[in-house]
């Protein structure tokens, strides 16, 4: 399953319930192990990645008190 | 390692949610936060390495530097989460990728700095190796170590060949050498332990900058203001120095002459950059607005308290340009903090500064409280924004803005209506049927229209007023504000209370120059025209074209009057 969107996200709200985040877990891999991990969904991570990447300006998600 | 299998998400406590709402998070909180930022800092090295494959860099080049941080990672795996989360790679990495997809025409020594990282490792686990690393601005750079610079480019040019024996380096060329810079601050039993950045070409957020290594008494300044500002920080702030000390890693010095007081981005958790401080008090404060920065980058990267397909701009008041809706709630958050450091501080500054703690806090209550108003409502708010923004009000509603002097709060009342005016007149654009409309139904006769439609366009727009600087200046300093020679300027006069003097040159201003947006606003506050203030851009565009279509001038203030009766 990919990640959700940020509208689906918004219907995993649940006061109940942990908050399911639109990040994999991936600090729980070594390096060694993701060097070589694939799966479908760290596939469509990456696929996300490149495109924020691609759509980001240098100046993008800095924040500046002048 | 490959699987059918889902890999888990992170998942977010909703008490963690909600602490981090709350103001100052605690260790727990912090370490999510922490541990969803190296996630994505792993999954932007994967994406790197991944892009290599069957580019003109080889992939088989980076592999040996995965490798490197691989054997690292398996003899001290703490250290390689330290090296790949420090601010600086972040940025390297973040703006790696951009070139490669945006530009795609990285520099080779872009991509190739994975080596200097994996060199970095290497040095700090003892490994015994040989990389090949890139010069950049006439250096080689070590992440967390430290910098040569070169007296004379290398050969081949680009690459020095480092040979680690153990973690000592041989290093071929002439050249010299600066350790990476750390402090540790210590007071009330609580620890503070930070880089200082001044070399790296990554550290700066915008842009590659060229190494700037602070000299031995300049360093010494900071240590001894950083440990000042702990001091006030751990004793008054406690809950603030706790989430500091878990979470800031890194202060990146600006130069002197920089505008910028401070900054903080979405690729460098834990790195706040900052230009020299006047006071211990001041670095304290900075500290505590850019961690929060920090801490909202990375919750928005986790959860969406907005939807990201959406782009209205909106007003805040701390800013003289229009925002989406994510910066004005990073404002609100990181000034709600601000608010409760200057509640607390204002009463412990000396009584010389009394009166510039208590603007400080009010100041920063009225504004936040303002921006909350004004995106309450907003359908761009997801169900989490919306709890988080609630937080903020809840937070700022145990603050009492009214207890500061009356003046002081009179003073802010008007750089507030200054500030909105200033920015609706320069970024605010009625809808010219409307304005047409207006202008007919003034000089025709015929009906007003019942609304005016406006959009948000951005322009470029000069920064704060002489005015409101004026302004501030007599609430805070009356002595050095009644040495002003007042000379026939409206601005001072407004400033120092005669209204009726500085409506009627505000008014002349107006008349003999229409395109003047100071002298608007300016009216509006002087003759106390709510009409005016509250859409001078309308009031302007229907004023010049009745004078162009006429030659008459409308009086300004009979016409914001009655198109605010519209």
């Amino acid at each position: 399953m990919d990640a959700p969107g940020p509208r689906e996200a918004i219907a995993l709200v649940n006061p109940r319930a942990d908050l399911l985040s639109k990040q994999l877990d991936l600090a729980s891999f070594s390096l060694s192990e993701l060097r070589f991990l694939h799966r479908r969904d760290l596939d469509a991570a990456i696929h996300r990645t490149v495109e924020q990447a691609r759509h980001t300006d240098s100046g993008d998600g800095i924040q500046e008190q002048r | 390692m490959s699987g059918r299998g889902d890999l888990a998400r992170l998942r977010v406590p909703n008490h963690v949610f909600d602490r981090i709402c709350a103001g100052p998070a605690d260790d727990e909180s912090m370490s999510l936060l922490r541990r969803g930022q190296y996630g994505i800092r792993l999954l932007r090295l994967k994406t790197l390495i991944e892009s290599m494959s069957g580019q003109r860099f080889a992939a088989g080049d980076l592999d040996e530097a995965w490798t490197v941080l691989a054997d690292a990672e398996s003899t001290a795996p703490a250290v390689v989460e330290e090296l790949l989360m420090h601010p600086a790679v972040g940025v390297w990495l973040a703006r790696t990728l951009h070139d490669i997809y945006a530009e795609a025409a990285p520099a080779q020594e872009e991509v190739q700095a994975l080596h200097a990282v994996a060199a970095a490792a290497a040095v700090r686990c003892r490994l015994s190796c040989t990389l090949s690393v890139p010069v950049v601005q006439g250096a080689v750079t070590l992440p967390t170590v430290g910098q040569w610079r070169l007296d004379e480019q290398p050969l081949p040019a680009g690459r020095v060949e480092l040979r680690i024996a153990a973690g000592d380096v041989t290093f071929g060329p002439r050249a010299s050498f600066v350790t990476a810079k750390r402090h540790s601050a210590k007071a009330q039993g609580q620890l503070l332990e930070v880089a200082f950045d001044d070399v790296d070409p990554h550290r700066e957020f915008s842009a590659p900058a060229p190494p700037n290594p602070l000299d031995e008494a300049a360093f010494d300044e900071w240590c001894t203001q950083l440990d000042e500002a702990w001091d006030i920080l751990t004793r008054w702030h406690a809950d603030y120095a706790s989430e500091l000390s878990a979470g800031l890693t890194t202060l990146i010095p600006l130069a002197t002459e920089t505008p910028v007081f401070a900054a903080s981005s979405v690729n460098a958790f834990g790195g706040v950059a900052l230009s020299p401080k006047q006071s211990a008090t001041d670095l304290a404060e900075a500290m505590v607005h850019e961690i929060q920065h920090s801490k909202l980058n990375a919750l928005m990267d986790l959860l969406s308290l907005h939807r990201e397909d959406d782009h209205t701009w909106f007003y805040a008041p701390w800013r003289d340009d229009p925002r989406p809706l994510g910066g004005i709630l990073h404002g609100i958050y990181a000034f709600t903090s601000v608010a409760e450091f200057w509640d607390v501080q204002r009463g412990l500054v000396p009584p010389a500064q009394a009166r510039r703690g208590h603007f400080a806090f009010a100041f920063r209550c009225r504004q936040v409280r303002e921006a909350i108003d004004a995106v309450r409502e907003s359908a761009e708010l997801t169900e989490l924004g919306t709890r988080f923004l609630a937080a903020s009000s809840a937070r700022l509603a145990a603050l009492d803005p009214a207890s500061v002097p009356a003046d002081l709060a009179d003073a802010i009342t008007t750089l507030l209506a200054d500030h909105r005016a200033t920015w609706r007149i320069h970024h605010v654009r009625p809808n010219a049927a409307d304005v047409t409309a207006a202008a007919d139904a003034w000089t025709l006769g015929g009906p007003r229209p019942a609304v005016v439609r406006r959009e948000v366009v951005p322009v470029a727009q000069q920064a704060e007023s002489s005015r409101a600087a004026l302004v501030k200046l007599r609430a805070l300093d009356p002595e050095s504000f009644r040495r002003i020679d007042s000379g026939e300027s409206a601005d001072v006069r407004f400033a120092g209370g005669d209204l009726d003097s500085a409506a009627a040159t505000y008014e002349r201003l107006v008349l003999a120059e229409p395109l003047d947006h100071d002298a608007w606003v300016g009216l509006g506050l002087a003759a106390g025209s709510r009409a005016l203030l509250d859409q001078p851009e309308t009031v302007r565009a229907v004023h010049l074209q009745v004078l162009a279509r006429t030659g008459v001038a409308a009086a300004p203030l009979d016409l914001a009057a009655w198109l605010a009766r519209a």
